[in-house]
């Protein structure tokens, strides 16, 4: 099973400009990341908490509705986040422009 | 006054001798102490090292079989949102408040092509002809031509430079192809990256597949064109299913549409347009000096099919005189033969220009506004429903090309005897001051080339056979 993950983990890296892929349990600690550590802690820390934010901020404004997905562009990179209730997923890509 | 009085006798004790009293006494004052203070503003400086929290390894056991099945699932939506970023042309150009603070275009790199392309034959490559980029814009090819007084003897060259990963040009061009004789334009295929296509001062067309760096693989067309091709394009059909045609137009006052396939590669006439020039109006002047036999038939100078509508075209014929026409509801010319059908595709007519004109081109926004640029000195915006232009620039120095720029409608980029990369805001109706603080060598500019992918990437191309590759931020001059 940690096969597939690391597969799967590949096959995000592998993708056209992408920089890094962590997966961040419910906790905000990473469980498989293809940063360095420094990195990695960083992002797993402030994303994981920025989604959890953004997720209250969804569900206050709509009980009924939840966050699926957040995208953040910055000067630099575009990070995506696919959060769910155990795990979350980040991936920090180079944008073409 | 005088009287006798008698006293009792006093007696006194004589004292002759006192003994003197004496008493020592001292005073000590306390012991001497002296203070003394002193002031003083001293420098310091302070310096705080803090060094970063190390990162504390935190391993946490996961569920890997939950996570994978996680992993699994989210995949498809995360590779799409991957997919997005890469293709997305939503924040193309777009710059925050803060940003906008110097609008300068820098020369970002300068070569001299000619000098590449000279292949011993002994023609002398004087200016550059043409300029493309291709679909992905990583790669530019550059033909060069020379002066001609009457027939052309020279042998064509196009040079291909693959841009580096930091999107420099090399020194020396990836590929080189040669032509029997000089090209006069130059087009990279839209969709297919390495495919180009070619025509040439002869009337001859070629068409390369540049993929293949060792093999030749290519298709030429001879007598394409009786007279020298002045613009080749790339054109939609119609018919938006079928292969993408290639339009090439002529001083023999042929506009011809061709079917082409790529692999293999394989070139048939569709149609052949024909324009006649007004026999009145304020274009009248030019005829009366043609003969009798060609009076009314003038040679193609330059077209631009519309982006919104692929039937639609703008052509410009020598003299000046501006037309828009229309593949569908074109009717058959007398000369027309079953193998060689002849259309004249005339909707409508446009003032002309007092000079010849140089380009001609649509808004790639406004589906219903295209630019004329003449040797008159005069940068015209006009609407198609509309006779007279919308907008008349005066121009100082002639340009030799102007192009809309990509995603800001309202500039206008152009290049010409000024020897500058020069910006229009059309709304306003005049150039943009201070483009640049760069100091660079004027030399007349003939080409402009606006990269597709990144629009702020733009090759100029000038007579003495020099390549320029400018930054110009469009979106700092669309606000100025």
């Amino acid at each position: 099973m940690s096969n597939e993950v690391e597969e799967t983990m590949k096959r995000i890296q592998s993708h056209k400009g992408v920089v890094g892929a962590i997966v961040v349990n419910s906790e905000g600690i990473p469980i498989k990341t293809t940063l360095d550590n420094t990195t990695t802690v960083q992002y797993a820390g402030l994303i994981s908490s920025l989604a959890d934010k953004a997720r209250s901020v969804v569900r206050d404004l709509d009980p009924s509705n939840d966050l699926t997905f957040l995208r953040i562009r910055s000067k630099k990179h575009e990070i995506m986040v696919a959060p769910d209730r155990e795990f979350i997923l980040i991936v920090v890509q180079n944008p073409m422009d | 006054m005088f009287g006798i009085k008698q006293n009792e006798c006093v007696g006194f004790e004589s004292r002759w001798k006192v003994t003197k009293v004496k008493t020592e006494s001292s005073t000590q004052t306390s012991d001497f102490s002296s203070n003394e203070k002193g002031t003083n503003t001293a420098e310091r400086a302070c310096i705080n090292v803090q060094t970063d929290n190390t990162a504390r390894e935190e391993t946490a056991e996961a569920d890997m079989e939950s996570l994978a099945s996680w992993l699994g699932k989210i995949y498809p939506k995360v590779e799409k949102a991957m997919d997005e970023c890469t293709t997305s042309q939503a924040f193309r150009g777009y710059r925050m408040q803060g940003d906008l603070q110097d609008a300068n275009c820098k020369l970002l790199q300068s070569i001299g092509v000619v000098n590449s392309l000279e292949g011993g034959s002994g023609d002398k490559l004087i200016r550059i002809s043409d300029i493309t980029w291709n679909q992905t814009g990583k790669s530019i090819a550059i033909s060069c031509n020379s002066e001609h007084d009457s027939w052309c003897h020279h042998a064509g060259n196009v040079a291909i430079f693959t841009l580096n990963r930091d999107w420099k040009l090399p020194e020396a061009p990836r590929q080189k192809l040669t032509t029997e004789s000089c090209i006069t334009s130059l087009k990279f295929h839209p969709i297919h990256p390495a495919i180009i296509a070619a025509g040439t001062f002869t009337g001859s067309v070629k068409i390369w597949n540049i993929q293949n760096e060792e093999e030749e693989d290519f298709i030429r067309k001879e007598n394409v064109h009786s007279d020298a091709i002045t613009q080749i394009s790339w054109v939609e059909d119609v018919d938006l299913s079928k292969d993408i045609l290639l339009a090439t137009s002529s001083t023999d006052g042929y506009l011809k549409l061709w079917n082409s396939k790529t692999s293999p590669f394989a070139l048939s006439l569709k149609v052949s347009f024909k324009i006649k020039i007004p026999l009145f109006g304020a274009a009248t002047k030019n005829t009366d000096v043609r003969s009798a036999t060609e009076k009314n038939i003038q040679g193609i100078v330059a077209f631009d099919f519309s982006h919104h509508s692929p039937e639609m075209f703008v052509v410009a014929l020598e003299g000046g005189c501006i037309a828009r026409c229309s593949t569908l509801g074109a009717f058959e010319l007398k000369e027309s033969t079953k193998d060689n059908k002849v259309f004249d595709p005339l909707s409508k007519y446009y003032e002309p220009h007092d000079g010849e004109v140089t380009s001609i081109s649509f808004s790639p926004m406004r589906s219903e506004m295209f630019m004329t640029c003449g040797t008159d000195g005069e940068l015209r915006i006009y609407l198609i429903g509309q006779e007279e232009p919308a907008q008349v620039i005066f121009l100082k120095d002639t340009l030799l090309d102007v192009v809309f720029v990509p995603y800001e409608e309202k500039l206008i980029a152009g290049c010409g005897l000024k020897g500058m990369l020069e910006i229009f805001n059309v709304v306003k109706g005049q150039a943009l001051d201070d483009v640049t603080t760069e100091d660079v060598k004027k030399t007349t500019l003939t080409k402009l080339a606006v990269n597709k992918k990144k629009t702020n990437i733009v090759a100029l191309g000038s007579t003495n056979g020099e390549l320029q590759l400018w930054s110009v931020p469009w979106i700092l001059f669309s606000i100025k």
